[in-house]
């Protein structure tokens, strides 16, 4: 179906846009990811450190 | 306190031992969601850039379309889902259902704001303008807005309670926001082209097209379910410092 990677990632001329959408898709995925595990880490700190923080 | 609250949670008081068991039963069943959710995301985009053919009409841009309808879909569905959740909580008080409400609500968001990214940026070459104040587009700005409004609004009031029911509220508002959006392609002009897929029809796109989106979709919505259920465990545990099982859980001095 693709001749080459080449011609893969050019997507027919129309590469930007593809990879753009798709690569803001992915930092978000990631950025949602990275914001929940501080979430839980920081709420399954003991709570004396959470205090100290929080002052 | 009046007489009858205290009598209520007197008497409902089975209710504070959900949450620690919702905690427990959501930390076992997200990581399955979150194995899925990178299988099918896999599986959907092998379908979608190495099986998919090329649209006749659009070329290879459509390709945007394996993120776009999905992020779109969950983003109207997480809404009702988030609403559902929320009249449940006004309704019957309980404590679990407004968790899952501000659980959903940044999923919702993030899920608009990529529906209207890709939308921009899928919009430019086949349609030659990244963005139209038309219906379709409006209204999902809308709907972003409203997921905004809800934790803008929750994160206002101190006491939590109140701002469950505040923000719930809120939430119920704008559910009608999204019968307008899923049919503003049909009601206004718009060019916004129309319903890719339509219940009870046969859908008038090439197999592997539609199996790809398909599965792009389970994908996210597997990837929603993981990250709900993971989030509200975090609020669970913010909300409920003071318990004596999260005490136990998480250590410390009490």
């Amino acid at each position: 179906m693709w001749s080459s990677w080449g011609d893969f990632w050019d997507m027919g001329g129309y590469g930007g846009y593809i990879w753009s959408a798709y690569g803001a898709v992915a930092l978000a995925v990631a950025m949602e990811l990275l914001f929940l595990r501080r979430r839980l880490r920081q709420a399954l700190r003991p709570r004396r450190a959470a205090r100290r923080r929080s002052s | 306190m009046s007489e009858t609250a205290m009598a209520h949670q007197r008497f409902h008081f089975f209710r504070y031992a959900a949450p620690p068991e919702f905690y427990r039963l959501a930390g076992r069943a997200a990581p399955w969601f979150a194995a899925l959710a990178v299988l099918l995301g896999l599986g959907g985009l092998y379908l979608g850039f190495f099986l998919a053919p090329v649209d006749a009409q659009q070329g290879q841009v459509y390709r945007i379309m394996f993120v776009h309808v999905p992020a779109a879909w969950m983003a109207m569905f997480l809404y009702l889902v988030m609403a559902f959740w929320a009249a449940l909580g006004l309704i019957f008080n309980t404590r679990m259902s407004a968790v899952m409400a501000c659980a959903l609500a940044p999923s919702g968001a993030l899920m608009a704001l990529l529906a209207l990214l890709t939308g921009a940026l899928w919009g430019r070459p086949a349609w030659g303008t990244y963005w139209d104040w038309d219906a379709r587009m409006t209204s999902t700005l809308i709907l972003l807005f409203l997921y905004m409004g809800f934790m803008a609004l929750h994160s206002a009031i101190d006491d939590t309670r109140r701002a469950d029911r505040a923000a719930g509220v809120l939430a119920l508002v704008g559910v009608v926001n999204v019968p307008i959006i899923y049919f503003s392609v049909q009601w206004w002009n718009s060019l916004h082209q129309g319903s890719s897929i339509t219940l009870g029809r046969a859908p008038s796109m090439a197999t592997p097209m539609l199996m790809a989106m398909l599965v792009m979709s389970l994908a996210a919505w597997m990837y929603c379910i993981a990250v709900a259920l993971t989030r509200a465990r975090a609020i669970v545990l913010e909300r409920e410092r003071d318990s004596d099982w999260v005490r136990a859980l998480v250590g410390g001095d009490a």
